[in-house]
């Protein structure tokens, strides 16, 4: 339900940026981008790199290794924690989002201890060498968790812009298509329960009816061409900061137009490595589809279909179950 | 009202559901008049069509009496009497506009889930899954149109419900069949399945001045209406297709060949077993073992027409022989809307009177019976017509 109000909720700076720059070409967010190299992203890739290496002689020289660190050789079983060190080191180099592989390496600290651990009952560990390459663990892992810590709080989510984008094909000109969409009142025909009115500042009201839980703002229009585009961005920067811009192409040979939505809102800040936002964004995408399709079909028949309302023998035969009952 | 409504595989029953309501200003209310069962609706009582839900009221074949119009319907009057296309169309989209009405960008309110599974979405149908809308069918005593100013045609009242009734689908998807062939009085046409959609696809073929068409199926009477109708005959239990198909040609082959049967081919042997067992284990949704004939029979350089339906998947299609001896593949939902004029006009003319595929009428009430006689072709059924009203 949040993300019915993202998804028709307006407003945002970059994209109102872009309107104007680039004609409406999207950029994604700079939020992320504008962290430039610093220590931590060292460290950081100081720790891919670390895990690569360890990971490759792991793989490669099991047997030399285990003497080296005095556990009993198990090549197999030192073969797979190799592969498991490569894989998050890579994941840590080439991902966008590296907190929840710095998380992944701690998890594989905690391995490697357990498994360590359990060395020590066997006959042919040399604990010494154990002992020490323990304390090397548990140094790398108080690493993992501190830099961990650090880039989780540097990806926090709460930072985070997530942008969704969909396009239509409609078959009206440009004009008609950005008259209909400049009329907030009209935004309750194709955006689901959606209600828009025009304040006094000229500012739009927004409200939007979720079943449980009903999400109200105000937005403001920041860049407007008339019959090309139009961006938007909430100003009470309400529960969640939207911003949004809509364009109006016109297709090839001038039939009709492709309507392009993008909308960006602030991320949900909730855990579970992004997976939560990724999940929502999914949904938001359907969404914001669904509702540039209503917009199709108003702009093109005046109404849009539905099967809400028709017979079925569904409630018929529910009924009847409670009455043999 | 009553309706028949989907409860499962094999399981349709008559209930007393809701009467429908206007709920769009483009919608209307018809009173129904005919309704007839379609060998597609056998795909879903058969288990075979995704998405169905428990309660769904099937039919898309109907026609009956405007009794409620929406505020933006102005070109039907209350007591019109009209022939309900099977497909639900804007006119106004893209699509519509190209005559492409099967393909209306705008009836199917479940899009988004057709494109999931075959990577756009057509039209809206009437009473055939939530994939092409989930709206409820015409096997009802009444149903409603939606796009009521763009589908339903009025139709003269000397004509007989008989007469005009399978406008609604299976006259134009035959006739679709047989004009994608592109017919010429030298021409051979193989039809494979016998049953309505078959029948009327023999029938236009020969309209359409096809010099010879050749009807195959196993069932007796099936094949009997096909002679009647003026084709050449094969029952694929007694005779080898392909060879007979290539003796009757001179070795090349028809110059076009129809699948008129869809993802419920009656398959032989361990081809047959084979299909049946991919089909249970969903690992195909369809049983293509007529149109892997049709496309191995078809002459070089000849036309694959398939009014059969197919909901997802069907495996061993011989791409090779399409690829190499340069087929054509001619398939699709009918656009009825496009074909319910000329086609009106050739009832009118008495070139053809559709009624003649009438093989049993009933009640609604008597429904479920006709399914199953429909489907496991007893009786010699061929086309059941139903009054519901």
């Amino acid at each position: 339900m949040i993300l019915q109000e993202m998804t028709y909720a307006p407003a945002g700076e970059s994209a109102t940026e872009n309107v104007a720059r680039n004609g409406g070409q999207p950029q994604s967010n700079g939020i992320i981008e504008s962290h430039s190299e610093s220590g931590l992203e060292t460290a950081t890739k100081t720790l891919g790199w670390f895990s690569i290496a360890l990971g490759a002689v792991e793989f490669l020289f099991p047997k030399r290794l285990a003497r080296m660190i005095g556990t009993p050789p198990k090549p197999l079983t030192m073969r797979l924690m190799g592969l498991r060190e490569i894989g998050v080191g890579l994941g840590i180099l080439a991902s966008e989002r590296k907190a929840g592989w710095i998380k992944a390496r701690v998890a594989g600290d905690a391995i490697d201890l357990a498994m360590l651990k359990s060395s020590f009952d066997s006959r042919r560990a040399n604990r010494i060498r154990l002992g020490g390459t323990v304390a090397g663990v548990v140094a790398v892992t108080a690493a993992d968790v501190i830099y961990a810590r650090k880039v989780a709080a540097k990806e926090a989510p709460g930072e985070r812009r997530i942008r969704v984008e969909a396009s239509m094909a409609v078959n009206k000109p440009p004009a008609d298509c950005y008259e209909f969409w400049r009329d907030a009142g009209n935004f309750s025909k194709f955006m689901k329960n959606v209600e828009a009115t025009r304040t006094n500042g000229g500012q739009t009201h927004l409200k939007v009816r979720t079943g449980l839980v009903t999400f109200e703002w105000d937005a403001e229009i920041t860049e407007e061409i008339p019959n090309e585009a139009i961006s938007w961005r909430c100003v009470n920067r309400a529960k969640f900061a939207n911003s949004g811009s809509v364009r109006f192409e016109p297709r090839l040979n001038a039939r009709g137009t492709n309507v392009r939505l993008a909308v960006e809102y602030d991320s949900l800040g909730v855990g579970l490595g992004g997976a939560a936002d990724a999940f929502l964004k999914t949904i938001s995408r359907h969404q914001a589809r669904e509702n540039l399709r209503r917009f199709k079909s108003v702009m093109e028949c005046g109404e849009f279909p539905v099967t809400q309302g028709q017979p079925s023998g569904h409630q018929t035969c529910a009924t009847r179950k409670e009455a043999v009952r | 009202m009553k309706a028949l409504c989907w409860y499962g595989k094999q399981d349709v029953r008559v209930e007393t559901v809701a009467d429908p309501r206007i709920l769009n200003p483009r919608d209307a209310i018809v009173k129904i008049t005919s309704t007839a069962i379609c060998g597609s609706d056998l795909h879903i009582y058969g288990g075979y069509i995704p998405s169905m839900r428990r309660g769904d009221i099937l039919g898309h074949e109907f026609m009956g009496e405007v009794v409620e119009l929406g505020s933006k319907v102005s070109n039907l009057r209350v007591g019109d009497r009209v022939v309900v296309p099977f497909p639900i169309a804007c006119g106004n989209c893209f699509s519509c506009e190209a005559e492409m009405y099967s393909l209306c960008e705008n009836s199917n309110p479940n899009a988004w889930m057709a494109e999931k599974l075959w990577g756009h979405s057509p039209a809206g149908l009437f009473g055939y899954s939530h994939l092409t809308g989930g709206y409820a069918g015409g096997q009802a005593q009444y149903a409603r149109v939606p796009f009521a100013d763009v589908g339903p045609i009025k139709v003269p009242d000397e004509l007989s419900d008989d007469q005009v009734l399978f406008l609604s689908d299976i006259f134009p998807t035959g006739y679709m069949a047989a004009e994608a062939c592109g017919i010429r009085p030298e021409h051979t046409v193989a039809v494979w399945g016998c049953g309505p959609v078959g029948q009327f696809a023999i029938r236009s073929a020969l309209l359409l001045g096809a010099g010879r068409v050749i009807a195959i199926d196993r069932f007796p009477e099936r094949l009997r209406m096909a002679r009647e109708s003026g084709a050449v005959t094969i029952n694929y239990e007694d005779a080898d297709v392909y060879d007979s198909l290539i003796e009757i040609t001179g070795g090349l082959g028809p110059d076009s060949v129809i699948d008129a049967v869809g993802m419920e081919a009656h398959g032989h042997g361990p081809v047959g077993a084979y299909d049946r067992l991919k089909q249970a284990l969903m690992l195909q949704t369809g049983r293509p073992t007529a149109l892997r004939q049709a496309i191995r029979a078809c002459r070089n350089g000849g036309t694959v027409s398939i009014p059969g339906v197919y909901g997802g998947f069907a495996d061993k299609i011989p791409m090779g022989s399409v690829m190499n001896r340069a087929l054509t593949i001619k398939s699709g939902q009918t656009p009825v809307q496009r074909y319910l004029r000329p086609l009106l006009e050739r009832v009118l003319k008495g070139e053809i009177d559709p009624g003649f595929v009438i093989t049993h009428r009933m009640k609604l009430d008597d429904a479920p019976h006709a399914y199953s006689i429909f489907r496991n072709k007893q009786d010699e059924c061929i086309k059941v017509v139903l009054n519901p009203n």
